[in-house]
């Protein structure tokens, strides 16, 4: 079976399009933290194929590249490493998005990048990452349209929130069942 | 010389291969679309396949086909490459749009499928100035809406990301806007004409 990458494993078997990106960065710059214990090669504990590995080297401005290699297949992100009252997060979007060559221009033009977030725990050996959960945010969503400004269409969520309302709306669900529930545990990569 | 194609009309050729995100885009896409389903209309001429008047070889072809609920399915050949988009013609006044989103979106087979998930497919439009005999559209422009917003910050809701404008505007605010500006001849300024095409019905794309 094609194992599915943290994210898409978070979405259990859902479609990929379950993913729900934000418009606007989860951070502002005076949130943005420097750890540069998250630097290195991290590998799915769960994984025993190894075969995703994250790699974050130090960027400019108290960023990291994200460098993820699933199965040979590669994907580079910006990330920003912050900080809401105690708890650490990582905002991710792409850094560059290639798509396939048999296909119009148009498309490409069309698509932009959103963000998304993940919640952290960094205490050596282990790095720890929780993602939304989707489908948790998706129900909470249909019975509260108010809460987060967002765009539905075709069954897909965008979260068009600013910043700070997004800050509001995480710190407000941090509870067990909530935003963040499942980690996935990943461990310094041995070097070869 | 290169064909001058519809969508490098308004998007310059350069930015037609991958696509580096940091790079100063001049297409911009809205989260929301620009029409309403109240706005839409159903207009029988549309359908069919359309080439730019100018084109004699190596053509792009436009081929709508009805949907559902008043929707079209726009499939785009261009160079042996393909692509679906769900349109919807819309009245807004007395002026038609045309508003366009991909159906479906292939990625870099070598690219890890984790960034598809971060990607969002955004709305386009087009002002129909005229649908028969021959199809005459314009893309927003882009330049004069980035240079726009960047003076009249609260005139629309859009958001930089990478220097990459994207609309953030509800449908609402979109459409005034549209109505404020699409006869200025600013926010739509190069109409491009498609006649129909001289090859047999177009081919279907995968």
């Amino acid at each position: 079976m094609k194992k599915r990458n943290l994210i898409a494993l978070g979405a259990a078997a859902v479609l990929l399009a379950a993913c729900i990106p934000s418009v606007n960065p989860f951070y502002t710059d005076k949130d943005v933290i420097v750890d540069s214990h998250l630097v290195g090669e991290w590998q799915d504990t769960s994984d025993t194929n190894n075969s995703e590995i994250w790699v974050f080297e130090q960027s400019t401005n108290k960023a990291f590249d994200l460098i993820c290699t699933e199965e040979g297949n590669l994907g580079k992100f910006n990330a920003h490493l912050f900080k809401l009252k105690d708890e650490r997060f990582l905002d991710l979007i792409p850094a560059k998005c290639e798509y396939a060559s048999n296909q119009a221009p148009l498309v490409g033009l069309s698509m932009f990048p959103g963000h998304l977030l993940m919640r952290v725990q960094l205490s050596e050996p282990e790095l720890k990452i929780v993602h939304f959960d989707f489908q948790w945010l998706a129900q909470y969503l249909t019975t509260n349209s108010a809460a987060i400004a967002h765009h539905s269409e075709d069954g897909n969520i965008v979260l068009t929130a600013n910043t700070s309302d997004l800050q509001n709306f995480l710190l407000k669900h941090l509870g067990t069942n909530e935003l963040f529930q499942r980690y996935t545990t990943m461990v310094r990569r041995p070097k070869p | 010389m290169k064909k001058r194609n519809i969508v490098a009309v308004a998007c310059l050729a350069i930015f037609l291969t991958a696509c580096d995100l940091s790079l100063n885009f001049t297409c911009i896409s809205s989260v929301f679309p620009f029409y309403t389903d109240k706005d839409t209309v159903f207009e029988p001429q549309l359908l069919g396949t359309w080439q730019d008047k100018d084109q004699t070889n190596d053509v792009e072809e436009w081929t709508f086909e009805q949907t559902t609920n008043k929707g079209y399915q726009l499939t785009i050949v261009d160079d042996n490459k393909s692509a679906k988009f769900d349109a919807h013609l819309f009245r807004l006044g007395q002026s038609q749009f045309l508003d366009l989103t991909p159906s479906e979106c292939k990625y870099d087979a070598k690219q890890s499928e984790m960034v598809a998930l971060f990607l969002i497919p955004g709305h386009l439009v087009l002002q129909v100035e005229q649908i028969a005999p021959d199809l005459k559209m314009a893309w927003l422009n882009f330049d004069w809406l980035e240079s726009f917003v960047t003076n009249n910050p609260a005139a629309l809701a859009h958001q930089k990301e990478s220097d990459r404008l994207i609309l953030i505007a509800d449908t609402p605010a979109l459409q005034k806007f549209l109505v404020e500006h699409s006869n200025t001849n600013e926010l739509f300024s190069h109409f491009g004409t498609l006649i129909r095409s001289k090859r047999k019905p177009a081919t279907k794309s995968q």
